[in-house]
């Protein structure tokens, strides 16, 4: 899993590396590779939180468990409070 | 020109990024006066793009093998608890604060983490006694210096969460990871080794910065290609970092960080007017 993240903030550096290359070529497709590099990069502190929520619900370490939802709530909410304006 | 500021970008993010990956950082403390000063972008852009940088080097430093069982989770996802609740409110705050404001936060800030470092040079926190006890947030790992696993108690807990809300605070208006604060605070006072607080930093700055730079990334000012310079620039950096990590000692970085520190902090203090 670690290895994944791995993996994936590299694909966001690809992603990165050709949208800035396609920004100087004046490409009309920079903007949306440039994008999907930052949501890639964003996404994975993310998702090492919530392999450690799954870890200390294994081990039903109910204090942890709670810890780690207060900072998931940080990260989640804003993007649900933007998605849900954009919806109405 | 545009690609010559880019390719400046990409060399000045290289840099941060190698001492940043040396200290467990994410070098946002000089990628934004960079940005700021010498690129010209908005404070909140500056701010914006050094967040998402940020979450590369702590990205790439986090998931390193060696870094891996010198991580202490439990201790990072505790002082998140603090961090980053505190980012968040941060961050929306912001708007609301004018630049030369921001400017001398950051200034102080940076002058303030100097003096912690020059004067905490020497301290290792270690203990040899491998039936040290270290309560439940310690930790162990093997250290080449000593050649032993070596294990250390985390102390003063109130000192690190408070810390961690600063960091946080400071997160959402100046755009660092807040492993600037973090590292010296557990290091100087709450007894983790300096290379333990530094990988556990590089797990917490990831997490504190993305809380960041949600509403900063909402609002739009993250400027993707100056985001791509500086992310590509730290990850080559990164690189060379983790590379030079077992060749340099811990002083000799407290005292390099320490002097670039201050040089940025009086340069920021006085674009704000002091």
């Amino acid at each position: 899993m670690e290895q994944a993240l791995r993996i994936a903030t590299w694909i966001a550096a690809a992603l990165l590396a050709a949208g800035l290359a396609l920004w100087l070529i004046g490409a009309p497709a920079a903007p949306l590779v440039l994008h999907a590099g930052l949501w890639l990069l964003i996404s994975t502190p993310i998702v090492r939180v919530l392999m450690a929520l799954v870890e200390y619900l294994a081990a039903r370490d109910w204090a942890f468990v709670a810890l780690t939802l207060i900072v998931l709530a940080c990260l989640v909410v804003p993007l649900s409070v933007y998605f849900l304006s954009l919806a109405t | 020109m545009t690609l010559l500021l880019l390719l400046g970008t990409l060399a000045v993010s290289a840099g941060a990024g190698c001492l940043g990956a040396l200290l467990g950082l994410g070098g946002g403390i000089f990628i934004v006066p960079f940005l700021h000063f010498v690129i010209g972008l908005p404070f909140a852009s500056a701010t914006a793009v050094s967040l998402v940088t940020i979450i590369a080097t702590s990205s790439v430093t986090a998931t390193n093998p060696g870094q891996r069982q010198l991580t202490n989770m439990k201790l990072g996802i505790l002082l998140e608890a603090f961090s980053a609740p505190a980012a968040v409110a941060s961050a929306y705050w912001a708007t609301a604060i004018s630049e030369p404001n921001l400017r001398r936060v950051f200034g102080v800030a940076a002058i303030g983490i100097a003096i912690v470092m020059l004067t905490r040079l020497n301290k290792r926190n270690v203990v040899l006694d491998p039936a040290f006890a270290i309560g439940s947030l310690g930790g162990r790992f093997f250290e080449a210096e000593s050649a032993a696993v070596v294990s250390y108690r985390v102390k003063r807990l109130p000192v690190a969460c408070a810390s961690s809300v600063l960091a946080g605070i400071l997160s959402g208006l100046i755009g660092i990871g807040g492993g600037i604060i973090k590292v010296p605070v557990l290091n100087a006072w709450c007894g983790v080794p300096l290379r333990a607080a530094a990988a556990t930093s590089a797990f917490m700055i990831g997490v504190t910065v993305v809380a960041s730079a949600i509403p900063y990334y909402l609002r739009g000012d993250v400027v993707p290609h100056y985001a791509a310079a500086t992310v590509l620039g730290v990850l080559a950096g990164g690189r060379a970092g983790i590379w030079l990590m077992p060749r340099v000692t811990a002083r000799r970085l407290k005292v390099l960080m320490a002097a670039m520190l201050l040089a940025v902090a009086i340069s920021s203090l006085i674009k704000a007017g002091w």
